[in-house]
């Protein structure tokens, strides 16, 4: 019988990330600025303008819920939150590049 | 005698008493760069998060963790400021334009980050070409 792996212990950074990209995704603004897979379609001119703007939105999510767990986002370095972020992505098979490669179907 | 003597001169036209009869004849209009300038001559003097997320020249000393993180960040206040006066061109700009109108403004004060991290005693060399 297989189980599958589940770490004992507070959730990792990238999964209070992913909690609150959870919480993020009905908020329409911040759907858009993680939609586009090329820099002419970023909401913000670039595609890293977007990553960040995204992850100031995570950013500020976390300060707002005033949860101990989410502290480390809440205190987090934007170029650490955008990068978790890619890695919350990736877990849902949602990162710009493997939508890229999926040959955008949605852009 | 001079030649004109006896020929009155034209009286010039009288100054404009207010502003706004001055009119421009000169029709430039001001660049993205230039409404970007102003922006960052007003918040280089009374915001100092806005100048501390200027001063990294590497990534480890970034306030946000990258250079390309703290030059979004002071986009956002440039953006935000730009609304706050009602500079309409900026306040309705994307990010990474102002971001690249900011690194214009900075190269004319020698102020860009690429410009100090080339700098030793006031005086600037070569990078090795390496993108640096």
């Amino acid at each position: 019988m297989s189980k599958s792996f589940r770490p004992i212990g507070p959730p990792s950074f990238n999964d209070q990330v992913e909690s609150i990209h959870i919480l993020l995704w009905e908020n329409e603004r911040y759907r858009t600025l993680l939609k586009a897979l090329y820099n002419e379609l970023a909401i913000e001119g670039s595609l890293a303008a977007d990553d960040f703007a995204a992850a100031t939105m995570i950013r500020e999510k976390a300060l707002e819920m005033c949860d101990l767990e989410m502290r480390d986002v809440g205190t987090a370095k934007l170029a650490d939150i955008s990068k978790a972020l890619g890695v919350v992505l990736r877990r849902y098979w949602a990162s710009r590049k493997q939508r890229r490669r999926s040959g955008g179907a949605d852009q | 005698m001079s030649r004109n003597s006896n020929v009155s001169l034209r009286e010039a036209p009288p100054l404009p008493e207010k502003i706004e009869d001055w009119e421009r004849h000169i029709k430039a209009e001001r660049t993205l760069n230039d409404l970007v300038e102003d922006i960052h001559r007003i918040l280089v003097n009374e915001d100092p998060k806005y100048r501390s997320y200027l001063r990294a020249t590497y990534d480890a000393h970034a306030i946000e963790g990258s250079l390309a993180a703290d030059n979004v960040l002071a986009a956002m206040i440039i953006r935000e400021k730009a609304k706050e006066i009602g500079s309409n061109e900026v306040a309705e700009e994307k990010l990474a334009i102002i971001n690249l109108a900011l690194g214009v403004v900075l190269r004319r004060y020698n102020a860009s980050r690429k410009q100090r991290r080339n700098t030793v005693g006031g005086q600037q060399v070569p990078s090795e070409g390496n993108g640096d």
